[in-house]
C-alpha cells in the first residue's frame, strides 16, 4: 500500500516542483517504487523539472476523463529505475480535476507504488486542496522570509482541516522543507534564521536545502538537483529523503562557509 | 424566643426566557428541537419561562397547553409565563405555570444593575448562563493563519502557538500555553471580567468586552513574555504573568 505525500506550500515559487522532483528521484534511487503527480494543471511543469516533456502523450486529466488508461498515461524515467511520473494537462484548468476520479486514480496507483508523491499549485483553492485531500503525510515548502512562512502557515491550517484524513478526525503528519537557504544572509539578519521558522510554524524539520545555482541548472537541463551528487542542494536532498524514510540524519549546509586560507591569514575570523 | 425557621430574602435567579414571536406547532417542534440539539448538556433540565411580551398573535388555552408540552417534552422545565393578558394569565396558572407580571425586569446577570430588557436579551443572557455551565474548549494543535476558533458560551484554553492571521474568540477567558501571535478576542459577548493569559505574548491584536489595543501598544509592556490582559474602568491593562 503506498504512502502518499503532498507537497505544498501556499506560496508560489518556492521550490514545490523542485523539491517533488528531487525527493521521488531520491525515493526511487532508494529502491522505491515511486509516482510523482503534477497537480498543476493548466501550468505543467514538472515534466520539464524531470526531463520529459517530449514523452508527454497523455496525462491526468485524461485519465480522470477515461480518455487514457494509467498505464498509457504514465511516464517512465529514464535515468531512475521505479521513478514513474503522471504529467498534469497544459491544456485545461484545475476544474478539471474531480475528487471522485484522483481518488479512483490514487487508489489504482496505490496497489503498485510505494510512494505517491502529489506536486501541489501553488495558492489555497481548489486546485491545492484536491492535491492535499488525500495525502498522509504533508511536505511543507518554505523559503526563509515572512510571506513565505505566513502562507506556509495557512496551508497547514488547510491541511488540519479539509483534508481527508483531518475529516476523520485524524491528523496529517507535517514535514518542513526549508529551501533557498543562505547561511551569510542569515548572519547579516536579511534572511529567518532555521530556528525562527521553525519557532513560527512548530512542525518537525526535514530538511534544509541551501541556495544553489546547481538548482536553476538542474531544473534547465531537466535533470532532478538530487542526482548531481557534488552539489550542496542535492546532498541535502538526500538527507531529506534519508529523515523521510526514518533515519536520523545531522543537519547540514546550516553554518556560513569558512573563509578562505589567505583571509583567515589576514584576521578575518 | 424560638430560634427562626427560616428566613425570607431577596434574591435573583439566573434563568432563561423564552421569547415568544410567533407560533406554528410544527415549526416550533422542529426549531426547538434544533435549538436543544445544539447543546442537549446545557439546556436539559433548565429552568425556563415563557415571554409573551412580543407575541405578534393571540395567545389561547390551547397553545399554552401545547406550548408547556413541546418543552417538556425536550427537558425544559417550563415553570413561568410573563407579558400575558389577564385572561391568558388565568389560563397560565391553570396550566401549572407561575404568571410574572410584564412590567417587571427579568432576572438579569447577576450584576446589580436591574437592565432594562433590550431587543438582545435572550440573546445575551443565554450564552452568560452557559459561561457558567459549559467546561472550557481545549485546543491542541497550532491555530494557522486564517484559521478562527469560537469557544461559545464557556472559555477558551490553547496548548499550541496561535499564529499571525488567526484568530481565538471566546465569551469567557482565554489561556494560551504557548505563544500568542494572532488576535485574542475575550469576552466577546459582553463580559469585562474575561481575560487573557498567555506564555508569550506577540499578539497583533487583543480585546475584552469590546475594547481592543493593537500590536504596537502591546510591544511596550510585557512583550514576548508572560503576561495576562484584563480590563480596568474600561481600559485594557497588561501586566506580566
Amino acid at each position: 500500500m503506498a504512502k502518499i505525500i503532498v507537497i505544498t506550500s501556499g506560496k508560489g515559487g518556492v521550490g514545490k516542483t523542485t523539491s517533488s522532483a528531487a525527493i521521488s528521484t531520491g525515493l526511487a534511487l532508494r529502491g522505491k517504487k515511486t509516482v510523482v503527480i503534477d497537480f498543476d494543471v493548466g501550468l505543467r511543469n514538472l515534466d520539464l523539472i524531470m526531463g520529459c516533456e517530449r514523452r508527454v502523450v497523455y496525462d491526468f486529466v485524461n485519465v480522470i476523463n477515461k480518455e487514457a488508461t494509467l498505464k498509457q498515461a504514465l511516464i517512465k524515467d529514464k535515468r531512475t529505475e521505479g521513478l514513474y511520473i503522471l504529467p498534469a494537462s497544459q491544456t485545461r484548468d484545475k476544474d478539471a480535476l474531480t475528487y471522485e476520479g484522483v481518488e479512483a486514480i490514487l487508489n489504482e496507483l496505490a496497489e503498485d507504488f510505494d510512494f505517491i508523491i502529489c506536486d501541489s499549485p501553488a495558492g489555497i483553492e481548489q486546485g491545492a486542496q484536491m492535491a492535499l485531500y488525500f495525502a498522509e503525510e504533508a511536505i511543507v515548502v518554505t523559503n526563509p522570509e515572512v510571506s513565505s512562512v505566513r502562507d506556509s502557515d495557512r496551508i497547514l491550517g488547510i491541511l488540519q482541516s479539509k483534508s481527508r484524513l483531518a475529516e476523520q478526525g485524524k491528523a496529517v503528519k507535517e514535514h518542513l522543507l526549508l529551501t533557498r537557504y543562505n547561511p551569510s544572509r542569515v548572519a547579516n539578519a536579511e534572511m529567518l534564521s532555521v530556528e525562527d521558522v521553525e519557532e513560527i510554524l512548530a512542525i518537525p524539520l526535514l530538511g534544509v536545502i541551501p541556495e544553489s545555482e546547481a538548482v536553476l541548472k538542474a531544473s534547465n537541463q531537466g535533470s532532478p538537483v538530487i542526482l548531481d551528487t557534488e552539489s550542496e542542494a542535492g546532498q541535502a536532498y538526500q538527507d531529506a529523503v534519508s529523515r523521510l524514510l526514518g533515519d536520523e540524519v545531522p543537519h547540514r549546509f546550516l553554518e556560513q562557509v569558512q573563509k578562505g586560507f589567505f583571509k583567515r591569514l589576514l584576521g578575518g575570523k | 424566643m424560638a430560634e427562626a425557621c427560616f428566613q425570607i430574602k431577596g434574591t435573583s435567579l439566573t434563568t432563561m426566557s423564552l421569547d415568544l414571536y410567533h407560533y406554528q406547532p410544527q415549526e416550533f417542534s422542529e426549531q426547538l428541537r434544533d435549538k436543544v440539539a445544539s447543546a442537549p448538556l446545557f439546556f436539559t433540565g433548565s429552568p425556563l419561562f415563557l415571554n409573551l411580551a412580543s407575541f405578534e398573535g393571540e395567545a389561547d388555552r390551547e397553545l399554552l397547553q401545547d406550548i408547556v408540552k413541546q418543552c417538556r417534552s425536550v427537558g425544559f422545565q417550563l415553570f413561568g409565563c410573563k407579558g400575558a393578558s389577564d385572561k391568558v394569565a388565568q389560563v397560565a396558572r391553570d396550566a401549572g405555570l407561575i404568571h410574572l407580571p410584564a412590567s417587571r425586569p427579568k432576572a438579569d446577570k447577576s450584576q446589580a444593575e436591574p437592565a432594562p430588557p433590550t431587543d438582545e436579551a435572550p440573546a445575551a443572557s443565554a450564552p452568560q448562563n452557559t459561561a457558567a455551565s459549559l467546561p472550557a474548549r481545549v485546543i491542541e494543535r497550532p491555530v494557522r493563519s486564517g484559521q478562527q476558533i469560537y469557544a461559545e458560551g464557556c472559555d477558551l484554553i490553547l496548548l499550541a502557538p496561535v499564529s499571525e492571521g488567526a484568530e481565538v474568540i471566546s465569551d469567557g477567558h482565554i489561556h494560551v500555553y504557548s505563544t500568542l501571535r494572532g488576535r485574542a478576542l475575550a469576552g466577546v459577548r459582553g463580559n469585562p471580567d474575561a481575560r487573557i493569559f498567555c506564555q508569550q505574548l506577540e499578539a497583533e491584536l487583543v480585546s475584552i468586552n469590546g475594547h481592543f489595543i493593537l500590536n504596537d501598544k502591546l510591544r511596550e509592556h510585557c512583550w514576548k513574555q508572560a503576561a495576562q490582559i484584563y480590563l480596568q474602568d474600561e481600559s485594557i491593562q497588561v501586566a506580566a504573568l
